[in-house]
């Protein structure tokens, strides 16, 4: 059995490189080999990132006894459960290392300006090992979720963070945090307070906007569709929810002058602030 | 890595069709600063908008020049009324 996984970036000479740490989890634990091709810089700092983005899914599987070998490497010995391949990497000081453990060897080559390459290789015990487990269907189930195709992630609202939603989902996560992406995930908008206390309920396609009320209850006024401006090169719905999102919280009067709206009923139960706004912005 | 280089990672996160790219740079090199400001402009030109999401209850703000200071920048294409 052979698993490869190869990730071209975009770098530059000052070895930044355009990466998702999600791209490097390697989908197929138990092949013979598993090769990693990306290219990296001969910066030992780099050498050391892409490491420690490379996700090993069997983590619970296998107990690593890992030797860090190299002239240029300190050596490091780790016995225990891990995730990522850079944990057994620490005082990188070049791009070149070798990694060996009792179930794999893991090799890391490059020099300046060369792709960099690391691979593993089973060892017969291992592969035994793995084999035994796998007839006794012990981890069958485990198995199919380690398929070649990603699988949806329950925490993005089943869409997998390898595709361009789920990333925009992960995003939208790290920006709102965990209790209002689920928030999000339910109802399917999101809740936006601008600095004129008009709120803005953010949908994937458009916005609502509510005013509050002189009952201190909120309205809706308006409807608000703001969208990217290239049509051939879309980024996904909730990529359009971020950027109307950060659009209104930093500069909300920029927005509603771009964006087209659509108001809804009257205004004369809104409190005056909120209606002076909608009402300025609309002859405006 | 040690927390230290953890803090001095910068990410520029772009929105596209593929969700997210993510430019990561180092503010400790001046090379890379240089050349995550020459990104920063080249993305202002082509119409970009960057934010520096707003953290701990500060407001999110739309950055017009490049500030390496900032931990986080994210940018999006031009919009336009719908």
């Amino acid at each position: 059995m052979y698993g490869a996984y190869t990730k071209t970036n975009t770098t530059s000479t000052a070895g930044i490189y355009l990466d998702e740490p999600a791209s490097y989890v390697i989908e197929n634990p138990w092949a013979d080999k598993i090769t990693i091709t990306s290219e990296v810089y001969n910066y030992a700092n780099q050498v050391y990132d892409l490491a420690s983005k490379i996700k090993i899914k069997n983590k619970d599987l296998i107990t690593w006894d890992v030797t860090v070998a190299s002239t240029a490497i300190t050596s490091v010995k780790l016995k225990r459960k891990t995730e990522y391949l850079g944990d057994y990497l620490s005082n990188a000081t070049n791009s070149s290392a070798v990694v060996y453990s009792d179930d794999l060897t893991w090799k890391i080559t490059g020099s300046s300006y060369d792709p960099s390459t690391f691979y593993g290789t089973l060892t017969p015990e291992a592969k035994a090992k793995w084999e035994k487990q796998i007839k006794r269907g012990e981890f069958i189930n485990r198995i199919k979720s380690y398929g070649i195709i990603s699988k949806p992630s329950k925490s993005l609202g089943g869409v997998s963070e390898s595709t361009p939603e789920g990333r925009a989902r992960a995003l939208l996560r790290e920006m709102v945090g965990e209790q209002e992406f689920m928030r999000y995930l339910r109802r399917g908008c999101l809740e936006v307070t601008g600095k004129s206390g008009l709120k803005y309920v953010i949908y994937g396609n458009t916005i609502h906007v509510y005013a509050k009320t002189l009952t201190g209850k909120f309205k809706k006024v308006e409807s608000i569709c703001l969208v990217f401006h290239n049509p051939a090169s879309l980024p996904p719905p909730t990529d359009h929810v971020i950027m109307r999102k950060l659009m209104i919280e930093s500069d909300e009067f920029g927005m509603r002058s771009i964006s087209n709206r659509v108001s809804f009923g009257q205004l004369d139960d809104v409190v005056p602030e909120a209606k002076n706004i909608i009402q300025m912005k609309r002859s405006a | 890595m040690d927390a230290t280089a953890t803090q001095e990672k910068i990410k520029f996160k772009i929105l596209s069709n593929n969700g997210d790219d993510r430019l990561v740079w180092d503010r400790r090199f001046l090379d890379q600063v240089h050349e995550a400001r020459t990104k920063f402009y080249e993305l202002k030109k082509k119409g970009y908008f960057a934010y520096a999401p707003g953290v701990g209850g500060q407001p999110t703000r739309l950055l017009t020049e490049f500030d390496p200071s900032v931990e986080e920048v994210i940018f999006h294409g031009m919009v336009q009324g719908g």
